[in-house]
């Protein structure tokens, strides 16, 4: 699993994809899970750090994180709580849940320079 | 021939016989792993997989012997009800699996949800079909205060337990208290509750609010002694348990074909474990099945859970840095969404869903099969509930593997 996540994030560093209603800055987020193998249907933190170059006096009221199962057009039955990280720009998102198997989407949005900005990462449970 | 070497023959085809059928033990239990991909088994072992003693830190006293003996008691006691003939196993007797077996449960009156089975409760993460409570002890309180249960209030109930000398005794020795602050009527009066309507006359209004404060701290007490003896409610290992031990274990299993065909189905076609999953089969979550869009469901359930007195994140929870309310949140989608029951034991819980709609499993099956009866999907925009459209073979089958569990 953590082999897998860690290709996944390669994979969504690598692709700069941009949707509808937000940017994609997936390149410029770095998304960590804690404890680092997702448990399966229990609480557990995503940890954020953001690009310090291109994000700049980000705060907590611009930050927000979701997750979504694309394939069963459904999301979390939990919103997670945002709240200061450790390092310098970065943030916890506590309280998320994945209580099926599959594929999930990690979503961090980031309301910035006028822009919602969006960075996502694949995950399968 | 000579002797020795007779008998050395017969050691060799001894060996040989014995080789031959652990042999054959061997590939034909590995035979019904190998039907399997390992994700698959995965789901199926954690479906048997027992799991860790339960816990509950905003409950310290589960666990606790005599907490279960007095909650045990107090269980089984109709004195707390209104009318004193209404006691929690009148809707979850013991010998028919804890629960009554009727479409929708039948206290002081006749009530609008399905008794759930308490197999394994203790387990769970949200209680009450609309998962209105954050803890088994919080859920045990309210039955007292509801019309259609007990009928009774938190002051009377306390009122019952002190002119019981058996209940009374048994409380004060575990509570290290006494009660008898509450023969002054004056400041606490026979009956009266913050959530039940009494109208002008509702005497817990012209309560003092730490005598209030007082009577909730023991109100919760005996919640908790009841959570305690209900958290002893676990059921045995079932025919399937038994099924994934033995294919686990390389040994032979008289499991039926047509229940491991309805594995089969459970797993791959029916998506049953995209909710029914671990050792409770159920993700312990909320979804929109399309029964019955006129009620509130968990969307009502998150309205009460956020605003009770009695939540995890209350002054009466022992420990509330185990609140996971603050990530509950009211959206529109909580409309008509009901608690994911479990399906331990669930050939013998019937009748079935919130509002025990289907009499029996094979009702169950035909409503996912076909989705007949299914309102229009307005909230939501779920992709997963869908027919199945099975044929009448997969359905038997599935009905057999459920009745394994």
């Amino acid at each position: 699993m953590k082999k897998y996540l860690t290709s996944i994030f390669i994979l969504s560093l690598a692709f700069f994809t941009s949707c509808d209603t937000s940017v994609s800055v997936s390149h410029l987020v770095k998304i960590e899970f804690e404890p680092a193998e997702i448990p399966f249907n229990e609480f557990f933190n995503v940890l954020i750090e953001l690009d310090t170059a291109h994000f700049k006096n980000v705060d907590l009221q611009q930050m927000n994180v979701e997750a979504i199962m694309p394939s069963h057009g459904h999301g979390m039955n939990v919103q997670p709580i945002v709240s200061p990280g450790e390092k310098p720009n970065s943030f916890k998102a506590s309280g998320m849940l994945f209580h099926m198997r599959g594929d999930w989407e990690v979503q961090v949005f980031i309301k910035h320079a006028d822009k919602l900005e969006k960075a996502t990462l694949d995950v399968t449970i | 021939m000579s002797r020795s070497k007779k008998y050395r023959s017969t050691i060799w085809i001894a060996v040989g016989i014995f080789l031959l059928a652990a042999g054959y033990w061997y590939f034909t239990a590995n035979h019904l792993k190998r039907q399997f991909s390992p994700l698959e088994w995965q789901i199926i072992t954690e479906i048997s997989e027992k799991p860790a003693p339960p816990k509950d830190p905003s409950n310290q006293y589960l666990n606790h012997p005599a907490a279960i003996k007095f909650g045990e008691q107090l269980f089984f006691s109709p004195l707390l009800s209104k009318d004193k003939t209404i006691s929690c196993a009148t809707c979850h007797p013991k010998e028919n699996n804890w629960m009554d077996g009727k479409a929708v449960a039948v206290g002081s009156e006749k009530g609008t949800r399905n008794t759930p089975s308490l197999w394994n409760t203790v387990h769970n993460r949200w209680y009450f079909w609309d998962g209105r409570a954050d803890s088994q002890w919080s859920q045990a309180l309210q039955p007292f205060e509801t019309p259609e249960e007990m009928g009774s209030s938190r002051l009377a109930v306390l009122h019952a337990l002190n002119n019981d000398d058996g209940l009374k005794q048994g409380y004060e020795k575990l509570f290290e208290t006494n009660l008898d602050f509450l023969a002054d009527s004056v400041r606490f009066p026979p009956f009266g509750s913050p959530v039940i309507e009494f109208g002008l006359e509702n005497p817990w209004l012209n309560m003092a609010p730490e005598d209030q404060h007082l009577i909730n701290q023991h109100f919760v007490n005996i919640g908790k002694s009841i959570a305690a003896f209900e958290g002893t409610i676990l059921s045995p290992p079932s025919d399937f348990d038994r099924f994934v031990h033995a294919v686990s274990n390389n040994q032979q299993t008289d499991y039926p074909e047509s229940a491991l065909k309805g594995l089969k189905i459970f797993l791959r076609k029916g998506n049953c474990t995209n909710c029914h999953s671990g050792f409770l089969l159920t993700n312990k979550e909320f979804h929109n099945i399309r029964l019955n869009e006129e009620n509130g469901g968990r969307y009502e359930g998150i309205r009460k859970l956020l605003v009770s007195n009695f939540n995890k994140n209350s002054s009466f929870s022992d420990d509330p840095t185990t609140s996971r309310i603050e990530y509950v949140k009211l959206v529109k989608r909580n409309w008509g969404e009901f608690k994911v029951p479990s399906l331990r034991n669930v050939l013998y819980t019937a009748p079935y869903m919130h509002d025990g709609r289907f009499a029996t499993l094979r009702d169950v099956i035909d409503y996912y099969s076909e989705l007949k009866e299914a309102v229009p999907d307005i909230h939501v925009n779920e992709t997963i509930i869908k027919p199945l459209n099975l044929t009448e073979e997969e359905k038997c089958n599935l009905e057999d593997f459920l009745s394994t569990l």
